[in-house]
């Protein structure tokens, strides 16, 4: 028994580590009784003085805009950047640390993972004035239908408004990954929707006008093409540093580009591809690279028979058809890196696939065209289409030539980013038939395991694998409240999936930005914006400043 | 008093025809026929004519590796420029695409995806939109009614952002593309149809025929029918150069042929950040043949709307 509870102890000071933050401490007084477990929450860095917002910044986004990413309630991904703008979470990862303070000035787990606590800071407001209080979170938690809905309520017994600023979760066993969910990244449970407003408006009229208490405030959009905020000087942690914030969607590189060029964006994302080469030579653009997640692909309905990939040697075959260092090279200038997991390496508890942890996945086409002769496909085959997330086309085309070259011949299904985002939000059943290899990334923070929850189990709102062997392994990781076997087990399911090919893993993206002049700090520091651990997108925006 | 020989007749209105048809071919637009057939020769024998495949890559030789990445080994050489730029290639004229493909055999495969879809496409349009038509000029009365009310509701869509729209409902796709032609275009044969059939119907020959007791089904197919011909072929000249520009604008806004088919408009789109990186002719040379595809139509159309038109004709 005392053994037991060393063990636990002890994984969980090697995973959460000492829950000391930066900067202002936390109100100490507790809300749980009894034991709790140590958490590793950062303070949020509040700014005493509260500056002017001054200038605009103009952001070339590359892909279209859907408003239902303004909406937490429905979150299915690609909305962070939008939720980091107009909304809040009690805690959510900023650069200080994955787990950071946000609407909440103090987190409680108990020891048993049984119940979780949060204690809101005082004052808080929507952007309307009206006051943010337990009963939004409570709210907000009953309401979500995005991303884990039904897991996250099932587990919960009941929600405790203690007061205005008290909330307690009482769940109906022990719920280790609470936190993980709830941290504004793994769903988007976390971030507060004003009640008041989302009723008065309902579900379309808050995609059209949505308000929260974020450090932006809505301005307008057009639907698909662009959305205006601006600066609410209110804002809790401090008074943005910009005026506006007007985000577009630019599909074209080259129109990205010409925006920088000229002086019509001031930021620009998605920047690899043909005219990287220019990015880099031009002095006038500061550019980084942002190593987010790995490109992967995935076979919808593989594990149906009349799937070409339901044999193991089809979606070895793919993974060795890929000429990854090529790829790399022409897509990157060489800065991405060919990789072996299909999880983020900044991802907690991910296995690196650098050869350190998971091998390179190697490039072998005579190997390749050997294992489809061997699994009855000498002359190769032809798949229904290869569904790439836009705007990466070219780089689909280049993967598509690869598989090509050994024999399996497919077209090319060009969606836009709203589409392909739902479509994959769905897992297998966003894809009918099962002769589809899709192009993924996943740039999500959070730990590894709560991609394997979304995509890798059969219960998995957005699954893609359902096999008896993970399954069994992920039962296991979910009956257990020992986090150095969770991690264990994390890990083998990872393995096993990269070592049956479920998941081809292709290369590590560089999500190369590109800011003008007009961007304040000047020279290399402007890449400070990126400092939040696997965000692809440079939030929290209120610490944005330009030249006025 | 002089006598005529057997046959006669037939001899002289052979003559005579001979000489019409000469004097037509005389004033037949030659440039265009000519640039037509080219094309269209083209279109088929692509698979002849073509130096490479429209798919794959041109294999590159160990020294263009070396020149272009430093490694003896890879799988195209990409952006090899055209023949009169330094570092071209005398197996790749107009040089190639980003994905090492060879720019001029997938140009004589465009051609075949764009006549196919915008001849096939502009061929359903009419056969819809001339029966459409005809049943309406003909049967008159709620058929008329129903049938060109739809017409002209049909005919206020703006073409292009209908055919997005169906693009986006159907899913790209080559067969799918010459549905969403047909779909577009079948109203504009059949409001000018059903013009043509309001006269021809009042005509004598019609009149004696249902007189006669020809069934309504058997005067639409052997009467009006071949009588609506000449409209429907000017029309379908026409509306050939406007399935080509459709095609290629669907293609190039990712809703029309998918990748990596070459479609002159897809070709358009892939190359457009190759503009900014100097290497314009990736993105002229399949401008110019939906430009040379589209004008020769358009210029037959014309030639062939005088020609079939008396009055026209005889100005």
């Amino acid at each position: 028994m005392l053994k037991k509870a060393f063990a636990i102890l002890s994984g969980l000071t090697l995973t959460c580590g000492v829950a000391w933050g930066q900067g202002v401490p936390s109100t100490s007084r507790p809300i749980l009784s009894g034991p709790l477990a140590k958490l590793d929450i950062k303070d949020a860095q509040v700014e005493a003085g509260r500056g002017t917002p001054k200038g605009g910044l103009r952001i070339g986004l590359h892909f279209g805009i859907d408003p239902g990413w303004f909406d937490p309630l429905g979150y299915h991904g690609a909305a962070l950047q939008f939720f980091y703008l107009m909304h809040d979470a009690l805690i959510k990862p900023m650069p200080q640390g994955e787990f950071t303070y946000g609407l909440a000035e103090r987190a409680e787990m108990s020891a048993d993972y049984r119940r979780a606590a949060f204690r809101l800071r005082p004052g808080l407001k929507f952007q309307d004035g009206h006051p943010l209080t337990t009963a939004d979170v409570k709210w907000t938690y009953e309401n979500y239908r995005g991303l884990n809905f039904k897991y996250l309520q099932e587990k919960v017994e009941n929600i405790q408004v203690v007061d205005d600023r008290t909330i307690i979760f009482h769940f109906k066993g022990p719920f280790v990954d609470f936190l993980d969910l709830y941290n504004g990244s793994g769903s988007g449970i976390g971030w507060i929707v004003p009640r008041h407003y989302y009723e008065q408006v309902g579900k379309d009229g808050f995609k059209a006008r949505p308000m929260g208490a974020g450090p932006f405030k809505f301005v307008s959009q057009e639907v698909g093409v662009q959305v205006s905020v601006e600066a609410w000087d209110q804002y809790w942690r401090r008074a943005p540093g910009v005026k506006t914030i007007n985000v577009r969607a630019i599909r074209d590189l080259a129109a990205r580009m010409a925006g920088l060029e000229t002086g019509e964006l001031d930021l620009a994302y998605g920047m690899t591809g043909k005219l990287l080469q220019r990015v880099m030579a031009d002095p006038k653009l500061r550019w980084d690279r942002n190593y987010t997640s790995p490109w992967h692909l995935v076979f919808p309905g593989y594990n149906e028979p009349t799937s070409p990939f339901h044999d193991r040697r089809v979606r070895q075959a793919v993974s060795l058809a890929i000429n990854r260092s090529f790829l790399v090279k022409q897509e990157t200038q060489g800065i991405g890196k060919p990789w072996g997991n299909w999880i983020s390496l900044e991802t907690r508890d991910a296995l690196r696939g650098d050869g350190t942890e998971l091998p390179v996945p190697p490039y072998d086409p005579a190997r390749a065209k050997q294992l489809l002769a061997e699994a009855g496909y000498p002359n190769g085959f032809d798949f229904d289409w290869y569904v790439p997330f836009a705007p990466y086309f070219d780089m689909a085309e280049r993967i598509l030539t690869d598989l090509r070259a050994v024999g399996m011949r497919s077209k090319m299904q060009m969606l836009d980013a709203p589409v392909y985002m739902a479509q994959t939000s769905k897992g297998r059943k966003g894809f009918p038939g099962n002769r589809t290899i899709v192009q993924r990334i996943d740039p999500r923070p959070g730990g590894a395991k709560e991609l394997i929850r979304l995509y890798a189990v059969c219960a998995g709102q957005a699954s893609y694998i359902c096999e008896p062997r993970i399954e069994a392994l992920w039962a296991r990781h979910e009956a257990s409240i020992d986090v150095a076997e969770r991690d264990r087990l994390s890990k083998e399911i990872q393995r096993a999936i990269v070592e049956s090919y479920y998941l081809v893993p292709v290369y590590l993206q560089p999500f190369v930005h590109a800011v003008t002049q007009k961007v304040l700090p000047e020279g290399e520091a402007v890449h400070r914006y990126w400092d939040t651990l696997n965000a692809p997108f440079p939030w929290p925006w209120e610490v944005w400043e330009v030249k006025s | 008093m002089a006598t005529i020989p057997i046959g006669a007749d037939r001899t002289i209105a052979t003559r005579r025809a001979a000489r019409r048809g000469l004097r037509a071919l005389r004033q037949a637009p030659l440039i265009p026929l000519v640039i037509l057939a080219v094309l269209v020769s083209v279109a088929i024998l692509a698979p002849v004519l073509a130096p490479h495949g429209r798919l794959d890559p041109v294999k590159p030789t160990q020294e263009r590796c070396l020149a272009k990445y430093g490694t003896p080994d890879c799988p195209y050489v990409d952006n090899v420029p055209p023949f009169w730029s330094r570092g071209s290639r005398l197996e790749t004229p107009l040089g190639t695409d980003f994905l090492g493909r060879d720019v001029l055999s997938r140009l004589m495969y465009g051609a075949r995806i764009s006549l196919i879809v915008a001849l096939t496409g502009a061929l359903f349009a009419g056969a819809i939109g001339t029966v459409l038509g005809v049943l309406a000029g003909y049967m008159g009365r709620w058929w008329d009614e129903i049938i060109m009310r739809i017409t002209d509701a049909w005919l206020t869509l703006p073409s292009l952002v209908f055919a997005i729209l169906l693009s986006s409902v159907r899913g790209p796709g080559l067969w799918n593309v010459v549905l969403i032609l047909a779909l577009v275009f079948w109203s504009r044969y059949s409001r000018a149809v059903r013009g043509e059939v309001l006269s021809i119907r009042e005509r004598d020959f019609v009149k004696l025929a249902e007189i006669n007791g020809i069934g309504k089904l058997t005067i639409m197919w052997r009467h009006l029918i071949p009588n609506v011909m000449n409209t429907v072929m000017v029309l379908f000249s026409l509306q050939v150069g406007v399935a080509v520009i459709i095609e290629a604008s669907l293609s190039f806004l990712g809703v029309g042929v998918p990748p990596p088919e070459p479609s002159w408009g897809l070709m358009m789109a892939q190359e457009r950040e190759s503009l900014m990186e100097g290497r314009w002719w990736l993105e002229i040379f399949p401008g110019i043949c939906i430009t040379l595809l589209v004008l020769s139509a358009n210029m037959l159309g014309d030639w062939l709307r005088v020609r079939l038109d008396p009055q026209l004709r005889n100005r």
